[in-house]
């Protein structure tokens, strides 16, 4: 049983949201239009955080891409009354659009921000509907809505593998986010798995110190591991970006 | 309010049919009894109190301030009088505020107490120095100058005044009893507390708005004290323990054990003390449905503690959860919740046991009991940590301390300080009436007989 | 106590049945008036199923907004309806009798209300019942009981029960009492209400122990019903929301809240139907040195919360407890909660003068319930607008249009559905009052004459 899990090296991301698009074409989420942004419902998977450093002129940007950390414990699942939100036996939190009420507790209790509710009926331009991925359900107003770390593709993948009659490969599986990434800084894999990117990445990185974990004190377990920027002249932590 | 006969099989107490004139005698009688009984008793009290004064010097006094652990008893001694015979006086107020009359032969048995807090008071000021300044450790005082020491020693000194002007005041009438009808020996002492009463309208006045008002306030210092004890004894010497219930905890179950203390106390006095009269199954009941109501409190209370840190999660708050009542202190906790809680909800249930005069006895014995070893989970799993593990604003407990278990010293010192607040009570009761003569008689004034339909009642007027 | 009238049954009857007869001219502003506002209700949220929570001013983070709000605070008005009764009753204290009916009637409509606000609140309403009604048991899917959502409903639906029955059993003998004096189809409606009472005293016996038992029965609910409320809040890990202390604040808040609104609807029964026999000087006394009690009570709590939220000086939690003590608007809202729910009224409620005196009652009364109203908003809000470290996350919250037409309709709901229900039943048990004139007593001591009661055990 895989143990998917996600390393984020924020040393090599350049902000570029190549992530961000990728995310919204493969999931079938509505375009985000400015009304949207101000009204501050746009719908983001992953979603690209910039954070300013120093004064001007010797300022720098941080960036962050947040996905959803995908928690062993995550927070937002006993909340649910419907049991809409649940973890699946491979670790992922999954959303049922179909049980989803819309009591929006997950996304209280969610405190990566990384839940989305359905505020308008979504809508996508006529040139656009042929578009949509016919592996994604579209989502109607009213429910919640996340990250789930493409698993459509995971299916389809394991589907492959058991007509072919094999173990799932290594690494077989990759997720729009991390397939995007012009610079390898997101990875996507089995945590359990020795021989995965994910794993040797992150082997290494404990060796340098670089390991860490979005609000790791809240003692959720997330999986998705950020990997800190090697920065030269200040040893500054994105994760500490208040 | 009023009583009435024989209606439901409940029998009126039979002070209501006595003449004011039986109730000053019964007085007087208590009065003039100093059997050699209570005598060997107070001698053995005030020795346990001496045996227990040298222990403390012997043991924690000598292992230095610096070493908080080896106070732990101390502390709990400390704590164990304020939720016990601090909180009774408390008690004593919210009755006479309710303004019922069944209250009248109980006030004296809760306020006597509030004689002994010079004890917790003087265990305070010698347990001030084993505590950190607070300037480098997460307190409520955040850092304010010369706290906790200075802060909480004002506040447990207004207290303690409040405590000992109350049990003065409300008992003024009576000491005018002693003074003018006990001993050569208690006449001393009475005739300069009693200053000057004669029972004019003027002091009749005077006692009964100061005696409530003083009552009031005692209740509104004894609060924040336990507040700040619970804070300072107790939560700031857990790191990670971030509870905002916790004093409310605190002050609830040591009313919980006022009035626990309070039922003991009249169950002794109606036994060995001659009062069967005052204190029947009117007053047992009553106070065994509060000791029931706050039984069920003190779980509300743990309770939302508990389900907050265990549905949180959160890797402090489960720690914490380990100490008190998982792991460490699992045993006593246990105790504590069968004591505090599970006993006396399951015995008290039976209305037909509250209206005894053993059940609730019983339960206040258990809950006495139970609150002690409540305290003493408490006050040993906050003792075990060092002054290194709190300073730098510490977030965590870093490892489970080991349980703490008693040495023969530590027994010797709570039994002490218990038994001298024992000896205390027991020397204020000579100066004092059994019953309040001035309360009981104060209700009498109030009663009368009147026809209702087809019987005669007993009616007592209710005063605005 | 010394303006109480002894009263004749027929008088006491005729007295308290006036309002279901003739309908004063105020009594119809009331309902045009109310019913105005609850067609605007009405449009807002229709306006809003159809929409979509678009409409609001709802977004990441603040997914709770002015509705949450509005439903914490009308749970908390619903606990006075059992905090007089129950409490009362089970204590036998006398000055129950005139608020009992109007605090228990008040307690089930603002249950009512508060109900309706999680359910419009997801949206699509439709989508809740559709997994209640009928619950597919075929499917084995069941609701999490994990779920404080789902605490929420239980404890409420069984307070909502319990609060009825209770009422039921109360109004049983006025019900009988008003089928001897009715014709049509009011007579209809009063017997099938009566259950063929006829007032014998095995019925009497079995009314007043059904009455003591669902009292008993009910404060266990009573206690727990805002406690599962608060813990829809203090369960999550949001900073100032997580906080062991939120079960027993809520409870006395809603009891301070709660209270203060039987003060007010005291006062206007009492100015509206001319119950001045009835709802006394002696009774806005007595409720006042309750609130003072209460009110105490509830600012202990208050400070608790604060300093033990400030406590731990964690960052991200001082960065709320900053946010909302000094910065606006959320300043103001704690200077309204310290000055509304305490400063002003307490120190107004010792003197007895002041206690003694309708109109300041009822004043304060509505002060302390503005300042309840801000305290659940202070609450709730801020700790949404701050979560945690994100900064790039953190977000305003403006209520729209439609979210204060929504409140703002609230309680025009329970206004109007108060005001109907005093047009069907009386507003004030009649029974009670009776048995409370036969109960009270003068004494002659000394020279003065003391009310006194004769009270059963």
């Amino acid at each position: 049983m895989p143990r998917w899990g996600m390393v984020i090296d924020l040393d090599r991301c350049i902000g570029c949201g190549a992530c961000v698009v990728a995310c919204q074409a493969e999931n079938n989420v509505p375009i985000n239009t400015e009304d949207t942004y101000h009204q501050r419902r746009a719908i983001a998977w992953i979603r690209l955080e910039r954070y300013w450093e120093g004064e001007y002129p010797n300022v720098k940007a941080r960036y962050i891409p947040v996905p959803c950390m995908q928690c062993t414990y995550a927070p937002c699942e006993p909340v649910c009354p419907v049991y809409a939100t649940y973890h699946t036996t491979e670790g992922i939190n999954m959303q049922v659009y179909n049980r989803c009420i819309g009591t929006r507790y997950c996304a209280v209790n969610c405190h990566w921000h990384v839940r989305f509710f359905n505020f308008w009926e979504p809508k996508w331009p006529d040139s656009l509907k042929n578009q949509l991925n016919p592996d994604v359900t579209v989502r109607s107003r009213g429910v919640m809505e996340k990250c789930n770390f493409c698993v459509h593709r995971i299916v389809k993948a394991q589907h492959k593998a058991k007509v072919e009659g094999r173990a799932l490969r290594t690494d077989e599986v990759q997720t729009a986010c991390a397939q995007a990434c012009p610079t390898n800084a997101i990875v996507f894999g089995d945590l359990d798995d020795h021989n995965s990117t994910v794993s040797k990445l992150l082997a290494q990185a404990e060796r340098e110190g670089r390991v860490y974990r979005l609000l790791e004190d809240l003692g959720t377990d997330p999986k998705v591991y950020y990997l800190k920027k090697i920065d030269l002249e200040a040893a500054a932590e994105p994760a500490a970006a208040h | 309010m009023a009583t009435h006969g024989h209606a439901h099989g409940h029998e009126l107490q039979r002070t209501w049919e006595l003449a004011p004139a039986d109730v000053l005698n019964a007085g007087l009688r208590w009065v003039r009894s100093i059997g050699t009984g209570r005598r060997t008793l107070v001698l053995v009290c005030a020795g346990l109190f001496a045996l227990g004064v040298l222990a403390i010097l012997a043991f924690p006094l000598r292992q230095g301030f610096a070493e908080r652990q080896a106070w732990t008893y101390v502390a709990v001694a400390f704590l164990y009088l304020m939720s016990t015979a601090a909180a009774a006086p408390a008690l004593s107020t919210a009755l006479r505020v309710a303004r019922s009359h069944w209250r009248r032969p109980v006030n004296r048995a809760s306020e006597i107490w509030a004689v002994t807090l010079i004890i917790p008071f003087l265990l305070y000021l010698i347990l001030l120095p084993t505590f950190p300044g607070t300037e480098d450790r997460l307190s409520i005082w955040f850092g304010w100058p010369l706290s906790p020491w200075l802060w909480g020693a004002i506040l447990l000194l207004a207290l303690t005044g409040a405590g000992y002007l109350f049990a003065w005041f409300s008992s003024l009438p009576d000491l005018a009893i002693v003074r003018d009808h006990g001993s050569p020996a208690q006449r001393r002492l009475a005739a300069w507390l009693s200053r000057g009463w004669i029972g004019s309208h003027r002091q009749w006045r005077f006692y009964e708005k100061v005696v409530n008002n003083i009552g009031v306030l005692y209740v509104l210092i004894y609060v924040p004290v336990m507040t700040v004890l619970a804070s300072d004894f107790i939560i700031a010497l857990i790191p990670g323990y971030f509870t905002a219930v916790f004093p409310a905890y605190f002050t609830i179950t040591s009313f919980q054990a006022g009035i626990a203390l309070t039922i003991v106390t009249m169950a002794v006095l109606r036994r060995w003390g001659g009062q069967a009269e005052y204190l029947g199954r009117e007053q047992f009941w009553a106070l065994g449905k509060m000791l029931l109501a706050f039984s069920l409190l003190w779980f509300y209370f743990w309770w939302s503690e508990f389900i907050i840190f265990w549905y949180g999660r959160m890797p402090h708050e489960i720690q914490v959860l380990k100490l008190l009542m998982a792991e460490t202190y699992r045993w006593p906790f246990i105790l504590s919740f069968a004591m505090n809680f599970a006993l006396p909800l399951l015995i008290l249930m039976w209305n037909p046991i509250r209206r005894s005069i053993t059940g609730p006895t019983v339960v206040a014995v258990i809950v006495l009991v139970g609150n002690l070893i409540d305290r003493i989970r408490l006050t040993s799993a906050a003792f075990s940590q060092p002054d290194a593990a709190l300073l730098g604003h510490a977030h965590k407990l870093k490892e489970l301390p080991a349980a703490y278990v008693p040495g023969i010293a530590d027994m010797v010192i709570l039994v002490g300080m218990v038994a001298g607040a024992l000896t205390l009570v027991l020397w204020a009761a000579r100066y004092l009436t059994f019953p309040s003569v001035a309360e009981v008689v104060g209700g009498l004034w109030l009663r009368a007989h009147k026809p209702f339909k087809h019987a005669r009642v007993i009616v007592i007027g209710k005063t605005e | 106590m010394q303006e109480r009238h002894r009263l004749g049954e027929e008088e006491i009857t005729r007295e308290l049945f006036r309002p279901l007869v003739t309908t004063t001219p105020m009594m119809w502003v009331g309902f045009i008036g109310l019913g105005a506002v609850l067609a605007i209700f009405v449009f807002a949220i229709s306006w809003m199923f159809y929409w979509g929570l678009g409409v609001t001013g709802l977004h990441r983070p603040n997914m709770w907004g002015f509705m949450i709000v509005n439903f914490v605070f009308w749970i908390g008005i619903s606990h006075a309806g059992v905090m007089i009764s129950a409490i009362l009753r089970l204590t036998q204290a006398e000055w129950r009798r005139p608020v009992t009916r109007a605090a228990e009637v008040m307690t089930i409509f603002s249950l009512m209300t508060a109900m309706l606000h999680p359910v419009i609140h997801t949206g699509r309403p439709w989508r809740t019942l559709y997994w209640v009604f009928p619950y597919d048991f075929w499917r084995n899917l069941w609701p999490d009981i994990r779920g404080p959502l789902v605490w929420d409903p239980s404890a409420i639906l069984t307070y909502l029960t319990g609060s009825t029955l209770f009422l039921y059993t109360t109004m049983i003998p006025d019900m009988a009492l008003a089928r001897d004096r009715s014709t049509g189809w009011r007579r209809t409606l009063y017997t099938i209400l009566a259950l063929g009472w006829r007032g014998n005293e095995r019925q009497w016996k079995m009314q007043t122990i059904a009455g003591f038992l669902l009292s008993g029965l009910i404060l266990p609910v009573f206690v727990s019903v805002h406690s599962i409320v608060s813990w829809d809040f203090a369960v999550s890990l949001v900073p100032t929301w997580h906080a062991t202390v939120f079960a027993p604040y809520f409870v006395i808040g809603a009891i301070h809240s709660g209270v203060s609104a039987v003060v007010t609807l005291m006062a206007l029964m009492r100015w509206l139907f001319r119950f001045e026999n009835y709802i006394r000087l002696e009774h806005f006394d007595a409720i006042g040195r309750l609130l003072i009690a209460v009110g105490t009570g509830w600012l202990w709590f208050f400070l608790l919360d604060i300093f033990f939220a400030i406590y731990p000086q964690e960052a991200r939690e001082l960065e709320i407890m900053q946010f909302r003590l000094f910065e606006w608007p959320f300043n103001v809202f704690t200077a309204l909660i310290f000055i509304f729910g305490y400063f002003i009224p307490v120190p107004i409620w010792v003197f007895q003068r002041f206690r003694r005196n309708v109109k300041i009652m009822f004043w304060t009364s509505i002060l302390v319930n503005v300042g309840m109203w801000a305290e659940r908003y202070w609450l709730i809000k801020p700790g949404l607008m701050r979560k945690y470290e994100w900064t790039f996350d953190w977000a305003w919250y403006r209520p729209s249009i439609v979210e204060m037409s929504i409140v703002l309709g609230s309680f025009a709901l329970v206004g109007f559905l108060l005001l109907v229900f005093s047009k069907i039943f009386p507003p004030i048990s009649v029974w009670e009052e009776k048995e409370g004139q036969h109960f009270a007593q003068q004494l002659q001591v000394g020279k003065r004459v003391v009310n006194a009661i004769v009270r059963e055990f």
